[in-house]
């Protein structure tokens, strides 16, 4: 059928699929494992190569420096490890190695992220908690910021005491913080540029360092490898937590090559560089955190390590060099510690920007420069660097990042195995070696341990300053969600059950913490180790707390929006298939409304909408032509008469089809009544475009339509009216049509005519016509004439025929063949011949009185049209009066 | 009828061929119903259609009027004397009388009378008269007038 449905289908089914989309969006039901991740904002320029990695990598392998001093000897109030540090360091070392494989594995899924290890989390934690991303960037953040403050201090006072007594080490320190932000704004490139030759330098005199000593024997092996443990108090307890203590600071060996994790999306061809600086770095991580530490040992003594390594290490480059011994040691310090200061500003201030790239963090943190640089970030690594300097204490600092930073690095372990649960199928440009991944979460559990029964070795104030920086990550999520909520238009805090959930948790935190301060304080100097105890339970409570404060109100927040999202769903299922019920039911009532029932073709209505929509919508060009055809079949009464009613809609039927066999595609068919039909034809070039249609359909109707198991031949009489879209009327076309086809019927049926404006005058004139004879009666305007009718065997005047004429107005005296035929199309033939006949009939009668009685009857011959014979005869058939105009009268003459 | 006390012998009605043809069934039930009144059927412009000869005969009319086309001619003879002569015979042996139009001279009406044509209408007698002119010729009229000129009979 070429009328198509007047409700757009497709509209509808457009409609409805993104009303369903924006109520999915507008549920934050977070990714879920195994989809794809969102598509990244940003996408950097790789400017740096695997060299450039390693070497920024080499800054988290100074933090062997502080370890071994820390580790060793410890400082204040702090108990050491004793020499029992160096198989500490080579756990902490192989535990990193443990985690590696699986660390590159997840930085290499999002090859275009920066941020290393914490911010490639996102992807695995979102579909439990975003506060867990949020947590693990922050504790990842946080645990590098005092490196960089601590190293400017470290190199600043050994360029202070070497050169520039008169400066203040706080004020060098921030002066070298200054350049390497500089350096860092910059862009990456730059700081590739200086990490490259500050790396070599380094890395030259830290393994001259080692193999001078030794080279020249000046090791004292037995001093090295003499190990015994320092423990706060006696007994297994004592042994146990100062053991936790020594491994909890040993995480720190990780950032030695996790660093070269930074900047995935800023290197070429990250799939091998990648791994390549990751191993590079690993290799180096060796040498700082296993040989540098027993070397100096057996030439120094524990003591040494302690002190200031920038004076202590004097002695491992003495045997070579000399008197420039102290300037190599001071070198050494200084140019190692520059990297600690740079990595920070380069590589953790790339995990803020990324996280708020990912919906995180507060959008302010994810701006760049035009260099690509995070610059908001890296500006405030650079401040809370330089706050960490000025309060400048370093074992505690060190113990409370330690602890954000062994959740920075427990959680990716977590992050790989989920993904290689969840997201099985996503690309993997690096896979982890069979069973790293569980050598991973084995490290990830031994330095959850380590953080609840070594953090607490430092003090109440690294416990507290440790807690307050994890949580800072949840406070920037919540940043995030208010900033993203005010965006879309909404204000206050959502009443969420995650928010809930979390802030019940900080209370039992703060109620721990209370109890915890009381206990101690009760406690004090009594005895240690249950004071050590108290101190674990807290710790473990508050690690509890931050678990269960942070991840299970996610999760169940999570889990809660996931159902409800299933149930919105199948609610907005449930709505859409209500609605497109009752769209069809809609769809149907206007179909019914706008179809005819018959053949399904479209009716008068909708023909006349779709019509003046074709020409509303079509722009007043002159050579374009659109046509109406207007067909009526020929004869189709007879059909109707002589077959009945069933059979004539059957051929109805033949007939739209085989009408609509005939139409071009754009086509409309409409069947407007009857045996009447309308074609639409748009965009027809011309004249012949209609001619063609029209002698088509005449063609294929010379064929017999097969009706009822009858074959039928049936013909169309076919008016044409051409228009120019956007000159006529839809209803004057369609009216000149109708009447280009009476033509086409006049001029013998079975054929087409093209209207042409003289067709309207002579219909304008038929009309008046109608209009007049309507009312010629009334008027008195119909006048019999009579000729006489003489018999030829006698010569007798036997009677008259009564011919009608019409005196009208204008015209004058009409002849009956100029007005019948249209009274008898219009019906005005049956008041006209009853007219006649009363009028014959009373001029007879005038007669019969008049001459009655002098001569025969005459009578009066009266012409009675078919119409009123077939009239009469239905009247008769109805039972009614049938002779109502030639009852005889029973008393007759 | 009623109204004028009229009674069917001064009515005929007239109906064409191409009328009774168009629906026959019906048309023969309505003309039996008239001839049941009495009333007078003439078969008009008969010839001109395509009506059936065994029609003809089940149709209960009265008169056959040969249609003026076959009479008129540029000349003064009858225009096809063939046809007319046929549908007179056809008349004659049917029992039906026949009515000649258009018959505008005295040659017609002698060669008309002469094939047995029974009545005849025309020029030669009368144009179409008014009422009132029509009464004037019942008045006039003669037997004797149609051997009179056409000029003098016509009162037209």
């Amino acid at each position: 059928m070429s009328a198509a449905l007047p409700v757009d289908s497709q509209s509808m089914a457009g409609d409805l699929p993104k009303k369903v989309t924006a109520a999915s969006t507008a549920i934050p039901v977070g990714q879920r494992p195994g989809e794809p991740p969102e598509p990244l904002l940003a996408v950097h320029s790789r400017t740096i190569g695997w060299l450039s990695t390693t070497a920024l990598a080499l800054g988290g392998s100074n933090q062997s420096l502080f370890l071994i001093g820390a580790l060793v000897v410890g400082q204040g109030s702090i108990p050491g490890q004793g020499s029992a540090a160096v198989p500490l360091l080579i756990i902490g070392l192989l535990l990193s190695w443990a985690a590696a494989p699986g660390w590159t594995e997840l930085v290499l899924l999002s090859p275009n992220r920066v941020g290393g290890i914490a911010a490639a989390c996102s992807d695995a934690f979102r579909p439990y908690s975003p506060v867990l991303s949020a947590l693990t960037g922050c504790c990842y953040w946080w645990g590098w910021v005092p490196t960089c403050g601590l190293t400017a201090l470290l190199s600043a006072s050994a360029i202070g005491a070497w050169l520039l007594p008169s400066i203040p080490v706080n004020v060098l320190a921030i002066g070298i913080i200054g350049v390497f932000v500089a350096v860092a704004l910059g862009g990456m490139r730059w700081v590739a540029r200086l990490a490259i030759p500050i790396g070599l330098t380094s890395g030259t005199l830290a393994f001259l360092s080692a193999l001078i000593p030794v080279v020249t024997g000046h090791v004292d092996w037995h001093q090295a490898t003499t190990f015994h443990l320092t423990t706060p108090f006696g007994g297994w307890f004592g042994s146990l937590t100062s053991l936790m203590a020594g491994l909890y600071l040993t995480g720190f060996a990780a950032p030695a090559f996790e660093a070269a994790t930074c900047h995935v999306g800023e290197t070429i061809d990250p799939a091998r560089n990648v791994p390549r600086a990751v191993f590079a770095s690993a290799t180096a991580a060796g040498l700082y955190f296993v040989v540098l530490p027993v070397v100096w040992l057996g030439i120094l003594g524990p003591a040494a390590l302690g002190r200031d390594l920038a004076v202590e290490l004097g002695p491992t480059f003495a045997p070579l060099f000399g008197a420039a011994a102290k300037a190599l040691a001071i070198g050494f310090m200084t140019f190692n510690m520059f990297h600690g200061t740079l990595q920070p500003l380069a590589g953790a201030s790339r995990v803020l920007s990324q996280l708020a790239d990912d919906g995180i963090f507060p959008r302010l943190l994810g701006r760049r420069s035009k260099r690509d640089v995070p610059w908001i970030a890296t500006l405030l690594t650079a401040a809370a660097a330089i706050v960490f300097l000025l309060i400048g204490d370093p074992i505690w600092l060190i113990a409370a990042a330690n602890f954000t930073y062994l959740i920075a690095i427990a959680m990716p372990s977590v992050a790989v195995w989920l993904l290689r649960r969840d997201a099985p199928e996503r690309e993997r440009p690096y896979r982890a070696p069979r069973g790293t991944i569980g050598l991973g979460l084995a490290a990830a559990a031994i330095w959850a341990a380590s953080a609840v029964f070594g953090f607490e070795q430092f003090g109440m104030p690294c416990v507290l300053l440790g807690l307050l920086l994890a949580y800072s990550g949840g406070a920037l999520y919540a940043w995030r969600k208010l900033e993203d909520r005010s965006r879309g238009g909404l204000r206050g805090i959502p009443q969420s059950i995650h928010l809930t959930l979390t802030l019940t948790m900080i209370a039992i935190l703060v109620l721990d913490g209370a109890g915890y301060l009381l206990a101690v304080k009760a406690l004090a100097h009594s005895d240690a180790a249950i004071v050590a105890a108290v101190q674990d339970i807290f710790v473990g409570v508050a690690m509890l707390t931050i678990a269960a404060g942070l991840v299970v109100p996610g999760t169940i927040a999570e889990a809660a929006t996931r159902e409800s999202a299933v149930t919105l769903r199948r609610g907005t299922e449930a709505l859409v298939s209500e609605i497109s019920e009752r769209k069809l039911a809609e769809e149907r009532l206007l179909h019914a409304a706008s179809h005819d029932d018959l053949t399904g073709l479209a009716n008068r209505a909708l023909f006349m909408e779709r019509f003046s929509q074709m020409i509303a919508r079509s722009k007043r060009r002159d050579d374009h032509f659109a046509a109406v055809l207007f067909l009526d079949l020929d004869r189709f009464k007879r059909v109707n008469d002589s077959l009945g009613h069933s059979t004539g809609d059957l051929l109805l039927v033949a007939v739209a089809r085989c009408l609509d066999r005939c139409l071009r595609p754009g086509d409309m068919l409409a069947r407007l009544g009857g045996d009447e039909f309308t074609i639409l034809l748009e965009d027809i070039g011309a004249e012949t475009g209609a001619i063609a249609v029209a002698e088509r359909i005449l063609r294929a109707l010379l064929l017999p339509l097969t009706v009822a198991g009858r074959e039928m031949y049936v013909s169309v009489s076919i008016g044409i009216r051409l228009t120019r879209t956007g000159y006529d009327l839809p209803a004057d076309v369609v009216r000149d049509a109708d009447i280009a086809m009476y033509q086409a019927k006049e001029l013998g049926k079975g054929r087409y005519a093209i209207f042409v404006p003289e067709l309207l005058k002579k219909a304008v004139n038929l009309m008046q016509l109608d209009t007049d004879l309507k009312g010629a009666i009334e008027r008195s305007e119909f006048v019999l004439l009579y000729q006489p009718i003489i018999a030829l065997a006698t010569g007798e005047l036997v009677g008259f025929e009564a011919l009608i004429r019409w005196q009208h107005p204008v015209r004058g005296l009409v002849g009956p063949d100029h007005f019948i035929p249209q009274a008898e199309e219009s019906g005005a033939i049956l008041s006209i011949g009853a007219w006649v006949i009363s009028e014959g009939c009373r001029q007879a009668a005038v007669w019969r009185d008049g001459f009655g009685g002098r001569r025969a009857p005459l009578a009066v011959s009266i012409n009675v049209s078919a119409t009123i014979l077939k009239r009469r005869s239905a009247h008769s058939n109805r039972g009614g009066d049938g002779g109502q105009w030639f009852e005889r009268r029973t008393s007759a003459p | 009828m009623a109204v004028n006390g009229l009674s069917a012998e001064h009515l005929h009605l007239e109906i064409t061929e191409s009328a009774i043809m168009c629906s026959p069934e019906v048309a023969t039930g309505t003309l039996l119903a008239l001839r049941g009144l009495g009333i007078d059927v003439h078969l008009d412009d008969f010839g001109t259609g395509y009506s059936s000869l065994s029609y003809l005969q089940r149709f209960p009319v009265d008169v056959l009027k040969i249609d003026r086309s076959f009479i008129s001619t540029p000349g003064a003879g009858v225009g096809n004397p063939e046809i007319v002569q046929t549908i007179t015979s056809l008349a004659q042996s049917l029992g039906l009388k026949t009515t000649a139009e258009g018959v505008e001279t005295r040659e017609q009406l002698d060669r008309l009378r002469a094939m047995g044509c029974t009545h005849a209408q025309g020029y030669l007698f009368a144009r179409p008269l008014t009422a009132t002119d029509a009464g004037d010729f019942i008045e006039n009229w003669s037997p004797e007038a149609m051997r009179l000129s056409p000029a003098v009979a016509s009162a037209a």
